[in-house]
């Protein structure tokens, strides 16, 4: 059985979807109950910082991989020198 | 926070108190959360020295990165969620009430608020090596209200602030006596 391992990245992007939906959330309570000083626009900004540091960290890592690659699970090796010798 | 859109202040009111839980319990919390950052360090350490081959691998290793750079988007947002959620929380104590502002989670929030004259025992409590270094605790407050207990929770100097409602509650007292002293009249 083989597969693309672009595969990998559906479940990935939906982390980070679901990262960026709850972060969008968090500044939206951080406005909407007024708490819009300079401690909370500090570390907003950190925050958001952050994200934008990690997401290119991980970008500069992602791009390395050849997501076209095909892998495939096998349960033995494909050299005939690994079987057992009889 | 706007205290104009948490309370609306009655004419003559004042806030006495504007409280948070101490800085150390969120700066707690967040040095955890910055330990976490580290653990992916250690199980890359921990994998290169012992199976190295699995860094390379061509299913394994990207598996490896994405769960990686996952992890570090959640934990980031974990510290972020756990500062919006020490930030939201809030004690207003004013010469008329008291205000209970609960941030839990994302989408529970809860505002209590307390008449003083209904306040009828302030107890302060300071458990720990940590409270009783850093000065903070927990600052009971009995009502008659429906609901009959109030906790200030890790507030700084709770025995100061158990000692200034006492007196605002014998205020309120005093000023409600004479009014209806006023009214017999």
């Amino acid at each position: 059985m083989s597969f693309s391992l672009g595969l990998l990245l559906i479940p990935y992007l939906l982390a980070i979807l679901l990262f960026l939906v709850l972060a969008v959330l968090n500044v939206y309570h951080l406005i909407r109950y007024g708490a819009t000083t300079g401690t909370s626009f500090v570390f907003t900004f950190i925050f958001m910082a952050g994200a934008v540091i990690i997401a290119f960290v991980s970008w500069q890592m992602l791009a390395q991989i050849d997501w076209t690659t095909s892998v495939g699970f096998s349960l033995y090796s494909s050299s005939a020198a690994d079987l057992p010798q009889i | 926070m706007h205290i104009d859109e948490l309370i609306h202040k009655k004419s003559g009111e004042q806030v006495v108190f504007f409280l948070r839980r101490h800085i150390i319990v969120f700066i707690g919390g967040m040095l955890l959360i910055i330990f976490m950052m580290f653990i992916p360090f250690g199980a890359y350490w921990l994998i290169n020295a012992n199976w190295p081959q699995l860094l390379n691998d061509t299913l394994i290793g990207p598996i490896m990165k994405l769960v990686a750079s996952a992890y570090y988007f959640w934990v980031w947002l974990f510290l972020f969620s756990n500062f919006i959620d020490y930030y939201l929380d809030a004690w207003i104590v004013t010469n008329d009430r008291i205000l209970n502002v609960e941030q839990s989670g994302l989408f529970n929030r809860t505002v209590s608020e307390l008449d003083l004259i209904n306040i009828q025992d302030v107890t302060s409590e300071v458990h720990g090596v940590l409270p009783f270094l850093f000065g903070y605790g927990d600052v009971f407050v009995q009502t008659a209200a429906e609901k009959s207990r109030f906790v200030f929770e890790q507030v700084p100097q709770p025995e100061e602030i158990r000692k200034r409602l006492l007196m605002l509650v014998e205020e309120e007292q005093k000023n409600l006596r004479s009014v209806n002293r006023r009214a017999e009249e």
